[in-house]
């Protein structure tokens, strides 16, 4: 029998038919070692409290479906790790979004965001597949590989203080993958989503807290790609740069 | 299809939570919080440097009094709060901003002022700046 | 607020110009006139003719006028989102009407005193 260590967890619970409002359950769990904090939830929920509602799917990390506070902070809690943290280990849902039940909450919002950029490449007349692929060098993937590396995990928008204050702005992931269409050299969509993005709720409502590339497990660095959209944005605005679309 | 008006969840849920240690429970948003705050400090010099050109303006006796007047204790306090303000604000603007210097304008890659300006290591370049200032001001050459 | 959102471009490159001038100068200055102002060290450099002819140079006046004013924007920038991210969506009109104004005011301050000069 594996060595186990006796671990609480605060977890915070929310059943609509029967609470008023969100309220936190202590927990014992038996952890082993090498447990995440995900590991932990399904014992809680195979063997103690069958009850708890949480969502995971691939628990290694390109899922994007775990994300919670542990401790305050937004994490995959497939990547956070028992052993990491002291003493009681508090799991609560997202901020930033309603919460549905438990741990699971409302990501209509971000889904909605997320699509109001038009995330796929436009072109003014798609090629006929009998004239072959869009050939794109390395150097012009490097352009935008980071952004693409998004797995709408939607940490970004639980750590954002500018969502907290104004929740329809258009977030980090969603302006991330924006620029990341427009930095596509087989993309001509660029004037499609300019309106999206120039508003005050969209692009100009990033104040630089910098906490979404901070949070984000795949290093795509929001902040930087919503920074340079700003830049390219003002340009396109004032015509110093032109909008890149259907020539 | 805006970005604006999604509608409200379908099923009835809890409100949004706030993130965890906003405005000052956690250092990263504590930090930020401060440079948020440095426009307050910053603005208060400007409108002190406002009232010194005036006074410049209407001759010998305004400006030696308005000189005078920077040189009591709350006065000197308050300059000194807004400096470290300002040397603060100018770190983090130039230490975030570096990842802009290094970003793109559309695909192809073009900075947008030259790299020696934009590249300049963030306290070391500005504090040069403020001692050219300061010799220029002084009259030290 | 619709005429505010429809300017956002322009209120941000002036907080970004704002800024850079901010950053550039807005220190030195604060050491070299506001702290050292009345010292001894800067009685040569800072006396009254030697400031009158420095800010009253065409220069001078620019370089007054455009760091002054700059600070000014960015400052009201700042400030009309550290606003909103201390009181919400509801401060939105006053903090960007109000925040823009005062950057207003400040600028005409400016150019009037840099042109007295």
């Amino acid at each position: 029998m594996a060595e186990t260590r006796m671990v609480k967890f605060e977890v915070l619970r929310f059943r609509p038919e029967s609470d008023k409002e969100p309220v936190f359950e202590t927990y014992e769990v038996p952890c082993m070692e090498d447990w995440v904090v995900l590991d932990a939830l399904n014992a809680i929920k195979d063997d103690i409290d069958p009850t708890l509602s949480h969502r995971w799917s691939c628990r290694m990390g390109v899922c994007g479906s775990c994300g919670m506070l542990v401790n305050g902070r937004p994490i995959l809690t497939c990547a956070a790790f028992v052993r990491d943290y002291q003493g009681t280990i508090r799991v609560e849902p997202l901020s930033n979004f309603p919460i549905v039940r438990d741990l699971v909450v409302d990501l209509e919002s971000f889904i909605h965001k997320i699509k109001s950029v038009k995330p796929w490449i436009i072109r003014k007349i798609e090629k006929d597949v009998a004239e072959g692929e869009y050939r794109q060098s390395p150097e012009q993937l490097e352009e935008f590989k980071q952004y693409s590396m998004c797995i709408n995990c939607a940490l970004c928008y639980a750590a954002c203080p500018v969502l907290a204050a104004e929740p329809e702005f258009l977030g980090p992931a969603a302006i991330a993958l924006a620029h990341r269409y427009n930095l596509d050299s087989r993309d001509e969509g660029n004037a499609s989503r300019f309106d999206a993005l120039n508003d005050g709720d969209g692009l100009w409502g990033c104040s630089y807290a910098n906490e979404c590339s901070q949070v984000c497990p795949k290093h795509v660095d929001p902040a930087m790609a919503i920074q340079q959209a700003k830049l390219t944005d003002a340009l396109q605005f004032v015509h110093v740069l032109p909008k890149k679309s259907f020539t | 299809m805006s970005a604006k008006h999604f509608g409200p969840p379908k099923t009835p849920c809890a409100p949004a939570r706030k993130p965890s240690g906003f405005p000052l429970g956690w250092y990263r948003y504590r930090n930020y919080t401060i440079f948020a705050a440095t426009c307050i400090p910053m603005a208060i010099a400007a409108v002190e440097l406002i009232v010194g050109i005036r006074a410049l303006g209407k001759g010998e006796a305004a400006w030696d009094a308005w000189l005078a007047s920077l040189a009591t204790g709350p006065m000197r306090a308050l300059n000194i709060v807004c400096l470290l303000f300002a040397i603060y604000f100018a770190f983090r603007f130039g230490w975030v901003g570096r990842k802009i210097a290094a970003g793109r304008i559309g695909p192809v890659p073009k900075p947008p002022l030259p790299m020696p300006i934009l590249g300049v290591a963030p306290l070391g370049g500005f504090a040069t700046l403020w001692l050219i200032l300061f010799i220029i001001l002084g009259g030290f050459v | 607020m619709n005429f505010i959102h429809k300017l956002e471009p322009i209120w941000w490159m002036l907080f970004g110009g704002g800024g850079f001038v901010a950053g550039f100068f807005l220190p030195g200055l604060i050491i070299s006139v506001l702290l050292l102002g009345p010292s001894d060290l800067m009685s040569t450099g800072l006396s009254y003719p030697r400031a009158h002819a420095l800010a009253s140079g065409p220069v001078g006046r620019i370089f007054l006028i455009a760091v002054i004013s700059l600070v000014l924007w960015h400052c009201a920038h700042h400030l009309r989102h550290f606003t909103l991210d201390l009181f919400g969506h509801a401060a939105a009109p006053v903090a960007a009407y109000g925040a823009y104004a005062l950057a207003l005011l400040g600028t005409i301050a400016t150019v009037s005193a840099v042109l007295a000069l």
